[in-house]
């Protein structure tokens, strides 16, 4: 299987970064999680860490190679991240992944939604560290704004949530949801077509535990992002929200003039692939933040 | 059901009635931690209110139970209301305006065309 041949090629690479990065650091170098972008092209290691961001979790070099010691050993996928219960590697179970393999995308997506579907494996990595960490989806009344094909809501439904509502302004969007999760025996969960920046009912403000969204990042409608953030603010104390890494520090600012906490839950890789004509590459990696935001 | 009950805004009137052309009953696990923190979050009239024009209103009582936390055949009625009974197709109605709000597929649908939309 292909699969195997790629995972004997990262093992190998892994194999050699940890030898060098060995060296380095017998000759006092500091060895970075940035020798990860030598893999071959088409590899998606799981959750590759920018580097540059003083408040990204610091691991030892100990506790790096065994990261990647899980990462080539099992079937499951790993993250690191801060904890602060000391877990600075977290299992994001490959089950649950499979469970959502079979949730579709967009059928048409529409540019001025700036919808991008949110791919299995990174919803279940967003959710997973989540839950693991704060123990924000199971049992909780959850929210999925700008939930497109529901992706997070059914995620979110697996993990657990004691009940989740879907809102987002796309019935076409909805309609995909509803086909989706028809498969799953869900009953618990609720739709909502509506403008999440400007329609929700005010009914709804405090009624969730949880917010989860990846909402439009603000490409091309300058300033949706933080409306989604706001509008999240005001159904729950509690909000994560998928931002690309190269914002984070403006959201930091944000936070504070909203006066709520901000924290990077998990740095991911979104593979986004090509979905736009305008798209030249078959697909981009880029580098996003879970944010919690909570009060 | 839950948010046909719970929707208000600016420009929708509160409480929205509730119309519906095809109603679902399902039948989904009762989950008592779910259904006893909802509670405090609804407003119990409405919720009856709404119950009562689709129908559904025979076993529930009028006002809400006093220590309902406890009580887990009241528990499981509104569970029932809830979470089992389900409109498909139908409408949602401001009492103000009048304006329907559709509900297709079991989704309400709360856009509003441009021309309504005041900023």
């Amino acid at each position: 299987m292909a699969l195997n041949t790629n995972r004997e090629l990262v093992n190998k690479k892994l194999l050699e970064e940890l030898e060098l990065n060995k060296k380095l650091l017998k000759q006092g170098g500091v060895p970075t999680l940035n020798s990860q972008n030598s893999l071959p092209a088409g590899l998606n290691p799981p959750n590759k860490k920018p580097l540059g961001h003083s408040d990204a979790p610091v691991l030892s070099a100990t506790q790096r190679s065994a990261l990647n010691l899980a990462r080539t050993q099992s079937y499951g996928y790993y993250i690191s991240q801060d904890s602060s219960f000391g877990n600075l590697i977290l299992p994001v179970l490959p089950q649950f992944d499979d469970n959502l393999q079979d949730v579709e995308g967009f059928d048409n997506p529409k540019i001025s939604l700036e919808q991008y579907t949110t791919t299995p494996h990174l919803s279940a990595c967003i959710l997973h560290s989540i839950q693991s960490t704060y123990g924000d989806i199971e049992g909780k009344i959850v929210a999925d704004l700008g939930c497109g094909c529901g992706i997070l809501s059914i995620g979110s439904l697996l993990l657990g949530s004691a009940y989740t509502v879907g809102f987002d302004i796309d019935t076409d969007a909805l309609e995909i949801f509803t086909s989706n999760i028809e498969d799953y025996e869900l009953l618990n969960y609720e739709l909502v077509a509506c403008d999440v920046t400007s329609g929700i009912s005010s009914k709804w403000e405090n009624f969730f535990d949880t917010v989860v969204m990846n909402p439009p990042f603000g490409t091309r409608n300058k300033g949706v992002d933080v409306e989604f953030i706001k509008a999240g603010l005001k159904l729950a104390s509690v909000v994560y929200s998928l931002h690309k890494t190269s914002t984070r520090d403006y959201f930091f600012k944000k936070s504070k003039e909203w006066n709520v906490n901000c924290k990077v839950v998990a740095e991911l890789k979104f593979d986004l692939p090509n979905t736009y004509k305008f798209h030249s590459k078959k697909s981009v990696d880029i580098f996003v933040d879970v944010l919690r935001f909570y009060r | 059901m839950l948010t046909s009950k719970c929707m208000k805004g600016v420009t929708q009137g509160y409480p929205l009635g509730i119309q519906a052309r095809e109603v679902k009953v399902t039948e989904s696990e009762f989950n008592i931690d779910f259904v006893s923190r909802v509670i405090p979050k609804l407003d119990y009239d409405t919720l009856w209110t709404a119950a009562d024009g689709l129908g559904y209103s025979t076993d529930l009582p009028k006002t809400l139970v006093e220590n309902y936390e406890s009580n887990e055949d009241f528990l499981k009625k509104i569970h029932h209301v809830l979470l089992e009974i389900e409109v498909l197709e139908g409408d949602l109605i401001c009492p103000e305006t009048g304006r329907k709000f559709p509900i297709t597929s079991g989704i309400p649908n709360m856009l509003l065309n441009e021309d309504e939309v005041k900023y």
